[in-house]
């Protein structure tokens, strides 16, 4: 009886010596765990939002560059066609540098496009391919990240519409 | 014997429950200010994608331009003064010999209308709203096109559209 009873208080204490805490080694590691579990979370938010700032300016971008297409081919394409004047003060577009047009193709200007608070920078040209077709060409950078850029060399993404017109 | 039992499973002390409290606490507080934090994200990433003023520019844009690109070039009256209003004019389909619809853009009310009609006699045959909190809208034209600026606002945000489109028909 005696013997058994010290035999089961030495596997108590030893029980209790083998699960009295963690090692460091398991500290280190849950920590490393919880840590990249949380980056992960914090670098997909800040993605996700990016994207959504992104695909924004670009929707922009385009709907100015289309809207500056058709205007001008409104217009047949003139080569006294002049942006900055005809439109409204919510969408503000003044000369300014832009993108370079494409070879071949002679420039009628360079400005950029101010409107909802995104500036994006645009070149318009024209190349004559027919005797009456005219292809115009409109260019249009803008800086991707942040609203706060004021200058055409934050520039980094492009996009370029081309239209036909008889004139 | 017993005695010696009783201090080995004596259960937690009290500085290890705080402790576990505590840091039980931290955890789930930072779990909450997480999902908080991403569930106003996904709200504003929501509303950016359909609240009332994106749908809004999305249908007037659309509607501007297939009516505008359907009409005759014709002829385009727009309000001298100040563009509050345009008028554009169309065939009402392929075997129309002559152009004998109207439509009619126009703000009232804070809504954009468009009025379908016929041109002889003229007669208002439909009005259809397309987008609902327009703060300010103005019409030009520049040679064979038709611009829009409409400012939209619902209190919370504001978005100007501004679109152009070519009176494509003879």
């Amino acid at each position: 009886m005696d013997i058994k009873n010290s035999k089961k208080i030495r596997m108590s204490a030893e029980r209790f010596r083998r699960f009295s805490g963690m090692t460091l080694v398991e500290i280190m590691i849950a920590i490393t765990v919880i840590s990249v579990a949380v980056l992960g979370a914090g670098r997909y938010r800040y993605y996700t939002a990016l994207d959504a700032h992104k695909t924004d300016v670009q929707m922009t971008a385009a709907r100015v560059a289309l809207m500056l297409c058709e205007s001008w081919r409104g217009v047949k394409g003139s080569v006294s066609y002049d942006p900055t004047s005809h439109l409204g003060d919510e969408l503000v577009i003044t000369s300014d540098t832009g993108p370079d047009a494409p070879d071949d193709f002679t420039a009628l200007g360079s400005y950029s496009a101010l409107l909802n608070g995104f500036k994006c920078y645009t070149t318009l040209s024209w190349k004559d391919i027919d005797t009456g077709l005219r292809a115009l060409n409109v260019e249009v950078a803008w800086p991707q990240k942040g609203y706060d850029s004021d200058s055409f060399s934050d520039a980094d993404k492009t996009l370029q519409l081309t239209v036909y017109t008889l004139n | 014997m017993l005695k010696h039992k009783s201090i080995t499973r004596s259960g937690f002390t009290i500085m290890e429950l705080v402790v576990a409290t505590v840091i039980s606490l931290i955890v789930i507080l930072c779990v909450g200010i997480v999902l908080a934090g991403s569930h106003n994200d996904w709200n504003k990433m929501y509303s950016r994608v359909y609240d009332d003023i994106v749908t809004g520019s999305y249908n007037a844009r659309s509607a501007f331009d297939s009516t505008i690109r359907m009409a005759s070039r014709g002829k385009l009256i727009l309000d001298e003064d100040d563009g509050s209003w345009l008028e554009v004019y169309y065939y009402n389909d392929s075997s129309s010999t002559s152009v004998d619809r109207y439509a009619r853009f126009y703000e009232s009310d804070g809504d954009l209308n468009i009025d379908y009609g016929t041109l002889n006699p003229k007669a208002t045959l439909s009005t259809s709203t397309v987008c609902s909190n327009v703060s300010d809208c103005v019409f030009k034209a520049t040679g064979r096109s038709a611009q829009m600026i409409l400012t939209l606002d619902d209190g919370t945000r504001t978005a100007c559209v501004v679109s152009s489109a070519v009176l494509n028909n003879e």
